[in-house]
């Protein structure tokens, strides 16, 4: 088996493989990130529920909020009692129409919490214009006694203020609207307020810890969700200020530093706190086990194809094989043949010049040995064709162009033809105009023109008539032309005439023979630089050949 | 002339033998590779033929020891196999001719005088042309020409041109003539001669039923005569 069907086989395993690995690779990874979508989808959608169950937590506080500081009397006692006996308050505020702070009136004797409180928010509180300003416009309330209070805060000059103070304006809901968030201690405390018809300024700070664990207690429960085993063991965690943990659950431990797979921005006025959830890296990235798959899938289809291509290949070799043995069974029975064949062709040669010798010429013994002689020939060209048709098929032949005189070839072949032609009843004509030297392998003519000539005496021998015509064109090609007054040749098979086996139709195919003369001849002329043609004809058949050689300059 | 013809065939081997005997050679035979070198150093011959595929040595190998020591030597190779990688490597190995079996008896007739020219050719005296009738015997070219026309001559055909020119006008006895052209002390029978003398006539005479170039001298065998108009011009100068 020669190189290129072998590298033809390896290409077509590979190629299919590599595809497939590549298409594998597209598709897995495209699963991947629809499976880290879907992944996340699900952690936000989770986070976003939180998210409503704290917004809807806060919606509650609010009203409650506005029914407490629904206070019209202010009565330091009955509002210290208000305070000291509701846990979620961790002190209320009172600030009359002028903007003076009624209570806790830092003026007259504080307790402890009164004193905190005013210590820490006595900036928002004591600055009355910056009261007015944040507390009005940062709430925007839908209160008509407030008109001509819209100035916006700026935020800078807020922040310059003593108190660290961070507010956010987005997602302002109509009802939660008097929320106000003020830092001090531990973090952002949560304040409510509203302005009572008699124009004073009613405010709740909450308790920190208190309205703190209020919504934590409100988080859904988890863990109920985590025990079912397709579901992913995570973590989520409220976090304030981008990094301080209030609070988180779940099972699941993240190593630190790990981005959280899904985080959400609470509204206002939890808008410091940001809610994140994390999960196991390899729950999002799923696509492992994919890789896997594709590996041994991979591996799978390149044994088989393996398999499959050494099959074809040993297959295709022991047929080369087999093929070869024939081809050099059929050289090694015709090289054996040769040596009978020179013996008897080389004895009958020497009879025949012992006959030539002998006084009375026995013309019966010469026409018995004319017989050995021409079916010696006849078997030599035979074994010289079966020769050359294998030589072709191992395309071993080669051309050993000679100076000859075309025309003293064909005569000499002519010759040898003679008695069979004599005995046949053939006229042969000869019309020979090729006397010139021309570079031409002799042997190779000589069998092409054997061929034509036995090819007459074989299926046009009833025309009792041949001629052979011989021309140089072009001062280098030989031109030779056998005709017949034969059959002829069926119109439709003309082209097939050259094709091995062809034995044409029924009644010519009962005529002895390889069937392998008209090939050789094509094969050989074309060998030669030519062609072999079929010729036109009245009747018969008419073969052209051309061989181009070299001119004798 | 020696020949000699290795061939592990007998019959093609007697038959080549005969073939080139009858051109007027001497010839040794040998049947493998190994004994075609030893009779080759014994009999020295002048031109060698060989079988490729014999036992103990092939052809080739024969070929190439032959080679070493005689450079010159014309050396023909005869084979079954005549593809052109067979003759490439023949002449590779100094072959100078290429017979592929089954060969015509002519073949190897043109083949071997082929050969022979070119021994003449190599030789250090070439035999010289002599004139007989209006014939101009070319020894050397184992031809004959007369008017401008070739006449194709054997070995033997010019050694008995040559004994009878070199005693023209005397009779020359069968056994002498035998002795000189067959290189053999024992003629067979007088119809060997007297066959070749009548073929060669068939060619060198003009009207071979009445010869004028090889005369019979009944009894005793042939005899060449000068013509009086040829008597002058090149045998005495």
């Amino acid at each position: 088996m020669t190189r290129s069907p072998k590298t033809l086989l390896i290409l077509l395993v590979a190629l299919p493989l590599l595809l497939l690995g590549w298409a594998g690779l597209q598709l897995l990874s495209l699963e991947d990130r629809q499976v880290e979508e879907n992944v996340r989808g699900l952690l936000t959608d989770r986070l976003t529920e939180t998210k409503r169950v704290l917004a809807a937590e806060i919606q509650v506080k609010a009203s409650e909020m506005e029914q407490l500081t629904s206070i019209d009397s202010y009565d330091v006692d009955s509002l210290r009692a208000i305070v000291r006996d509701d846990p979620r308050l961790f002190q209320l505020f009172v600030i009359d129409p002028n903007d003076f702070i009624v209570y806790p009136d830092p003026r007259s004797q504080l307790n402890q919490t009164e004193r905190e409180f005013l210590l820490n928010a006595s900036s928002l509180i004591n600055d009355r214009l910056l009261q007015k300003s944040v507390l009005e416009t940062q709430s925007d309330p839908p209160d008509t006694t407030q008109k001509g209070k819209t100035t916006r805060l700026n935020l800078l000059s807020a922040a310059a203020s003593p108190s660290e103070i961070i507010q956010k304006s987005e997602e302002k809901q109509p009802t939660a609207g008097r929320w106000f968030v003020w830092y001090w201690g531990p973090g952002f405390h949560l304040i409510y307020w509203q302005r009572r018809p008699n124009g004073y300024l009613v405010g709740a700070a909450l308790d920190r810890s208190k309205w703190i664990s209020d919504l934590i207690a409100e988080l859904p429960d988890t863990s109920e969700a985590e025990l079912s085993p397709n579901a992913a063991p995570s973590q989520s965690q409220i976090v304030e200020s981008g990094s301080k943990v209030i609070y988180k659950w779940g099972r699941f431990r993240p190593t630190s530093g790990v981005e959280p797979s899904a985080e959400l921005q609470l509204p206002y006025p939890l808008s410091a706190w940001e809610l994140q959830t994390f999960v196991p890296t390899d729950f999002v990235t799923a696509g492992k086990n994919g890789v896997y798959v594709l590996v041994a899938g991979l591996i799978l289809s390149t044994l088989a194809l393996s398999g499959l291509a050494i099959l074809i290949d040993r297959e295709y070799g022991r047929e080369a094989r087999q093929a070869e043995q024939r081809v050099s069974f059929v050289n090694q029975v015709s090289h054996e043949l040769r040596t009978p064949l020179t013996n008897i062709r080389m004895y009958a040669e020497l009879l025949e010049r012992d006959f030539e010798n002998a006084d009375p010429p026995s013309t019966d013994s010469n026409r018995r040995l004319n017989v050995i002689l021409n079916e010696s020939h006849r078997l030599s060209r035979l074994i010289g064709n079966v020769l050359t048709f294998a030589r072709h098929d191992k395309q071993s032949l080669t051309v050993c162009p000679r100076m000859i005189v075309p025309d003293e070839t064909v005569v000499e072949v002519v010759e040898r033809f003679r008695p069979v032609l004599d005995r046949m009843g053939i006229e042969t004509v000869l019309q020979l105009d090729a006397r010139k030297t021309l570079a031409i392998d002799a042997d190779l003519l000589e069998q092409i023109l054997e061929n034509l000539i036995s090819n007459v005496e074989k299926y046009a021998c009833d025309g009792k008539w041949m001629r052979i015509e011989t021309g140089i064109l072009d001062e280098k090609v030989l031109r030779l032309v056998v005709s017949d007054r034969g059959p002829g040749l069926p119109e439709r098979e003309s082209c097939r005439v050259f094709e091995p086996f062809w034995r044409g139709t029924d009644e010519i195919s009962q005529a002895a023979g390889t069937g392998i003369g008209l090939t050789i001849v094509r094969s050989l002329a074309r060998l030669h630089g030519g062609d072999a043609k079929i010729g036109p004809a009245s009747s018969g058949a008419s073969f052209v050949v051309e061989l181009r050689g070299v001119a004798d300059a | 002339m020696k020949v000699l013809i290795a061939e592990d065939d007998f019959h093609t081997r007697e038959g080549l033998a005969d073939v080139i005997r009858s051109e007027g050679y001497e010839v040794v035979t040998a049947s493998c590779g190994k004994s075609a070198m030893r009779m080759f150093e014994v009999s020295r011959p002048d031109c060698v033929c060989l079988d490729i595929m014999m036992p103990e040595k092939s052809g080739y190998e024969v070929c190439r020891m032959i080679r070493q020591s005689s450079p010159n030597l014309p050396i023909l190779l005869i084979s079954a196999k005549s593809e052109e990688v067979d003759r490439l490597v023949g002449f590779e190995l100094g072959a100078d001719d290429f017979i592929s079996k089954p060969f015509s008896v002519r073949e190897v007739v043109a083949r071997i005088r082929a050969v022979t020219r070119r021994c003449f050719q190599l030789s250090v005296e070439p035999p010289a042309p002599f004139q007989m009738g209006d014939l101009e015997i070319l020894p050397a070219e184992l031809r004959a020409r007369r008017n401008g026309e070739t006449i194709e001559l054997s070995l033997r055909d010019v050694q008995i041109l040559e004994l009878l020119f070199r005693r023209q006008g005397q009779p020359v006895d069968r056994q002498t003539l035998f002795r000189h052209a067959w290189g053999e002390e024992y003629l067979p029978s007088s119809r060997t001669l007297d066959q070749h003398v009548s073929q060669l006539r068939k060619r060198i005479e003009i009207d071979p039923k009445s010869p004028e170039l090889i005369q019979t001298v009944h009894g005793v065998g042939y005899r060449y005569e000068q013509t009086d108009d040829e008597k002058q011009p090149p045998g005495r100068a």
